[in-house]
């Protein structure tokens, strides 16, 4: 089974939180992973979001090429500050791969928490549209990385500048 | 300062040559993985490998885009079962960006300490040409992309 965890691409500033929508750059850098994502045989058998709309839209981009015909899902708990361990629990139950789009600082610390057991690990920075894709660790305990990307590595740096 | 780790690339078996050469798939990975690097537009200031063919010839196909075709140098204390002290103390005093190609499981272990301080912290599973990238900021290393030849079907 094999965990996507992804971070919104870049959003547009707005007076309400929940609503903000992806900006142009962000949208590309998201459609750009996912035509790299695409092109690589990558598909995904689930597709959930947190209740934020930035997060919604980057699920609704990848997913017409990752995902396609799987119904979006919304998941409460995955906001910028939810808690990782509930969602570690709850991730350890899924038999099916899945991508999850959420927000810093909540997909670092999960990244922290799956592959270390501490949270406060700091082992990534997520930068936004970025995604990682982690499976069981098959010589012990919590996950392991299999790849991580960026737009910035994806789309070379003079359009998916950091 | 970024320290990027490769596994070297397939090598054929001790059977079919003593020095274990790139087999052919591994040289198509190293070639598909330098074009890949090409496109990120990732340039480093040193390319070093372990003094293995299998690393050196990985070295040399990936130098050919990130350190403009230079040869690549041979590097102590990155064999596959040395410790990631002397590493780790490299590339903290280290002016620029250096890539790193070796062996597992030494570059399981130099990803682990790094990011953990320990070398059993974590487990990012490396595959034969995979390169990780870590970024040394402030005080700590970070990951900050990680690629493998299986995910370059099609490039």
């Amino acid at each position: 089974m094999r965990l996507f965890l992804v971070r919104h691409g870049k959003a547009e500033y707005g007076p309400e939180d929940a609503d903000r929508r992806l900006s142009p750059r962000g949208q590309a850098d998201v459609t750009a992973m996912a035509e790299h994502l695409s092109q690589q045989e990558i598909t995904v058998a689930r597709v959930v979001h947190s209740t934020l709309a930035r997060a919604r839209e980057t699920a609704e981009i990848l997913s017409a090429k990752l995902a396609p015909g799987v119904q979006l899902e919304e998941l409460k708990g995955i906001e910028p500050w939810g808690n990782v361990k509930a969602f570690a629990k709850l991730a350890e139950k899924w038999g099916e791969d899945t991508m999850v789009c959420g927000h810093e600082p909540f997909m670092g610390e999960a990244v922290s928490y799956l592959m270390t057991g501490n949270e406060h690990a700091g082992l990534v920075e997520v930068k936004t549209g970025a995604m990682m894709s982690l499976a069981r660790n098959p010589y012990g305990e919590g996950w392991q990385m299999r790849w991580m990307l960026t737009p910035r590595i994806v789309r070379g740096p003079k359009r998916g500048e950091d | 300062m970024k320290l990027y780790l490769v596994q070297h690339a397939d090598a054929v078996p001790k059977g079919t040559h003593p020095k274990r050469p790139l087999s052919e798939k591994g040289l198509a990975d190293a070639v598909k993985m330098a074009a890949f690097l090409f496109e990120a537009d990732i340039l480093v200031d040193e390319v070093a490998h372990s003094g293995k063919v299998r690393a050196e010839e990985t070295a040399n196909v990936l130098s050919k885009t990130v350190w403009l075709g230079k040869a690549a140098v041979e590097m102590e204390g990155i064999g596959p079962n040395d410790g990631t002290d002397h590493l780790l103390h490299s590339a903290e005093t280290a002016g620029g960006d250096l890539m790193v190609v070796g062996h597992m499981p030494f570059m399981a272990k130099m990803a682990a300490r790094c990011l953990t301080g320990s070398e059993g912290g974590l487990s990012v599973a490396f595959e034969p040409g995979a390169v990780v990238c870590l970024e040394r900021t402030e005080d700590r290393w970070v990951l900050n992309w990680m690629q493998r030849p299986s995910l370059l079907k099609n490039v």
